[in-house]
């Protein structure tokens, strides 16, 4: 099998290459794994935030105001001078800043429209929360005094209301909420897959196909078809040893805890299907390209292509509708859209494989338009004159 | 003797160029046939159609006495070829490279192995057996070409114009070796716009000119198809009109120029054509250089038959 064999040597020739390449990308899509796949927790829990109160009043309602604030967030002391609150709240020492106003409760009594003066970090979401407190609190006090209640009272009832809480539950159901580290790893696998076969696969089939080796192949008393076979074999078994790498990165990448998923079969068959892709779009490359040296930029242009386009490295919910709708013609999305549905499936129901098998199939089709259009190609070059 | 190669009424068209015209050729066993002509004559497309490489409009082509198709591997197990250019891969050593070009032939490995050996030995390359091919020299990766080539020890080797941009000491080499390979008994088609290459190692050539065979033969053979005996070539300076026409009326003479006081004199066949042209020179008391005298070479029979140089 001389040119299954002289593929494997010219392989090794570019040996340190291979390994760079896979480190490199293997290395990216790990820590870029790790930082987007972190684990988020599916609860919620009440935030404690910090909260100062000048009490300009010095009432009974602003100090009890002042007393449940207290016991929801956490009261930081504050002197009343405009330096201070400002510093405050530059340095983050305070959130959000009440100012109870002079004859606050005498206000409150006469029911006059009383507006608590608030100073707070603009784009904090936690500070919503006070906003919330704040409006429940004078609101029911509202309630309690129209309703014949001293402000002992009234404040004693409001706190007594607001101490009952409601359980949350989640409700779950067959999807997960987040992707896992292991789902953002194979997300941008195809750009490893893609850049390893074009490098490896194109630059090979260049050195096999220029003119005067290519001639004297043809010259020769092996077969054209036997060649192509060959060629085809080293191929698909180089386009294996990657994908393999690609699924024991996963695998690692989860810990091993990949290997008792149900998704590990879907990654697999996904990535497996993503393999084949880059075997063809090489060899279409291979058969098109004349020199090994428009081999790197090829490999830029159409592995970061794919990978932008087809939603690797942007969210396909961020891309604007025209370039999704030319997504559509390019592989890597209906990788995306087959792993994205993977990583937040937590079993594998009939309506889940109906949809993989989908794109896993439009996929497989990528993958045997662009081999029927190398093959077409090449057996155009293989007859001189 | 068998006839190895064997093309009647050859055409190859190119849309509205004819490259090959009706070309006729019969190749014997143990020759070493060379196919001389200017660039374009047409010997590469003949030696592609020869291999099956080209399709042609016309003609029959036999090798072995059986007609050459694409799918003849069988016939082609006995064919090897060293193209005008250098086909190697540049990441395979020397040894690498003539064992994947001798796979193409050989499968059994301990075969193989025993030929590449021998191939390496051939083309005196075995100091060089684990470079690559950029280390290499010109003529030693025309060496490892040639090696390629035959290391499957093919019975009929053609030979594209092997040894252009060749330093001459190589090319003695090679053209060496083409003779040790034809001594062993390969047939050897040998193509070349070198003239002189030609003469030295082929037994019988066929001059080539816009797709058509003008001469066949052996060197002698086709120089005796033209006038031109013997050409006088005299360093002398400010002959006159009427002098010139003394010269012409010479015995044998055949044709004439003279240009920047350099004589050339063509005769036809005959004797002291030499003693007679330097005894009129001093008879007109005419001073004189340099004096040298060619017999006729395939240029001339090129020239003689077409009215252009071979390097036109």
């Amino acid at each position: 099998m001389p040119v299954f064999k002289v593929f494997f040597k010219i392989m090794g020739r570019y040996k340190v290459l291979v390994i760079m390449y896979v480190c490199i990308f293997m290395g990216i899509s790990i820590t870029i794994g790790s930082i987007n796949g972190k684990e988020k927790e599916e609860k919620y829990e009440t935030t404690r935030v910090k909260v100062s109160v000048i009490d300009r009043d010095g009432s009974e309602l602003s100090k009890g105001l002042k007393d449940y604030i207290k016991e929801y967030n956490n009261l930081i002391p504050l002197k009343d001078e405009e330096n201070e609150i400002n510093d405050a709240l530059y340095w983050r020492n305070s959130q959000y800043i009440i100012i109870v106003p002079k004859n606050f409760e005498e206000d409150v009594k006469a029911g006059k429209s009383v507006n608590l003066i608030t100073r707070k970090i603009d784009y904090a979401d936690t500070t919503r929360f006070v906003d919330e407190e704040l409006n429940q609190f004078i609101s029911l006090l509202d309630y309690y005094l129209i309703s014949g209640y001293s402000i002992s009272d009234g404040i004693k009832k409001v706190r007594d209301n607001l101490k009952n809480k409601v359980q949350v539950s989640l409700v779950k159901g067959d999807k997960k909420l987040y992707m896992d580290s292991t789902g953002y790893y194979f997300q941008y696998a195809p750009y490893v897959m893609i850049s390893v076969c074009i490098t490896i696969i194109t630059m090979i089939m260049i050195f096999l196909y220029e003119d005067d080796i290519k001639k004297r192949c043809v010259c020769s008393s092996m077969s054209l078809k036997q060649q192509n076979k060959e060629l085809a074999l080293a191929s698909v078994l180089f386009t294996l040893m990657i994908f393999v790498v690609v699924v024991i990165g996963g695998i690692v990448m989860s810990k091993g805890s990949l290997l008792k998923s149900e998704s590990l079969i879907f990654y697999m068959v996904n990535s497996f299907a993503f393999s084949m892709i880059s075997m063809s779009v090489a060899f279409v490359f291979g058969v098109f390209l004349n020199s090994g040296d428009s081999v790197g930029g090829v490999c830029n242009v159409v592995g970061l292509g794919f990978c932008f386009l087809g939603g690797v490295f942007v969210p396909l919910e961020i891309l604007p509708k025209g370039v999704l709708n030319a997504a559509h013609f390019v592989p890597s999305y209906w990788y995306v859209k087959a792993n994205e549905i993977t990583a937040y499936m937590d079993s594998a129901n009939s309506e889940f494989i109906k949809e993989f098998c989908t794109y896993v199939g439009i996929e497989m089709l990528f993958a045997a338009a662009f081999l029927a259009i190398g093959l077409l190609c090449s057996k155009k070059r293989v007859i001189f004159g | 003797m068998s006839t190895v190669v064997k093309i009647e009424n050859l055409v190859k068209r190119y849309g509205d160029l004819v490259a090959i015209d009706h070309l006729n050729l019969e190749i014997q066993e143990g020759e070493v046939f060379g196919l001389l002509g200017p660039n374009g004559s047409g010997k590469s497309t003949t030696i592609h159609c020869l291999l099956a490489l080209l399709q042609y409009n016309k003609g029959n082509i036999s090798v072995f006495g059986q007609e050459i198709r694409p799918d003849s591997y069988d016939l082609k197990r006995d064919i090897g070829v060293i193209m005008q250019n250098v086909a190697v891969f540049e990441k395979l050593t020397v040894e690498e490279n003539i064992d994947y070009f001798c796979g193409l032939y050989i499968k059994n490995k301990k075969k193989r192995k025993k030929l590449v050996d021998e191939a390496i030995e051939f083309v005196e390359l075995n100091e060089f057996r684990k470079y690559y091919p950029k280390k290499l020299s010109g003529g030693l990766l025309r060496r490892l070409n040639i090696a390629c080539g035959i290391a499957h020890k093919p019975k009929l080797i053609i030979l594209d114009e092997p040894t252009v941009a060749v330093d001459p000491q190589s090319r003695n080499k090679i053209l060496e070796g083409i003779k040790k390979l034809n001594e062993e008994g390969a047939t050897i088609i040998y193509t070349s716009h070198y003239m002189e290459e030609i003469e030295q190692i082929c037994t019988r050539i066929a001059i080539i000119d816009k797709g058509k065979v003008i001469a066949l033969g052996t060197k002698e053979e086709c120089k005796a198809m033209i006038k031109t005996g013997e050409t006088i070539t005299v360093d002398v300076p400010g002959l006159n009109g009427e002098q010139l026409k003394s010269i012409e009326g010479l015995p044998h003479f055949y044709k004439m120029e003279y240009e920047n006081s350099i004589l050339k004199v063509r005769f036809e066949k005959g004797k002291h054509n030499l003693i007679r042209l330097l005894d009129y020179l001093k008879e007109q008391d005419i001073d004189f250089g340099r004096v040298y005298s060619e017999v006729p070479s395939l240029n001339d029979v090129f020239l003689e038959i077409t009215g252009k140089e071979l390097r036109d």
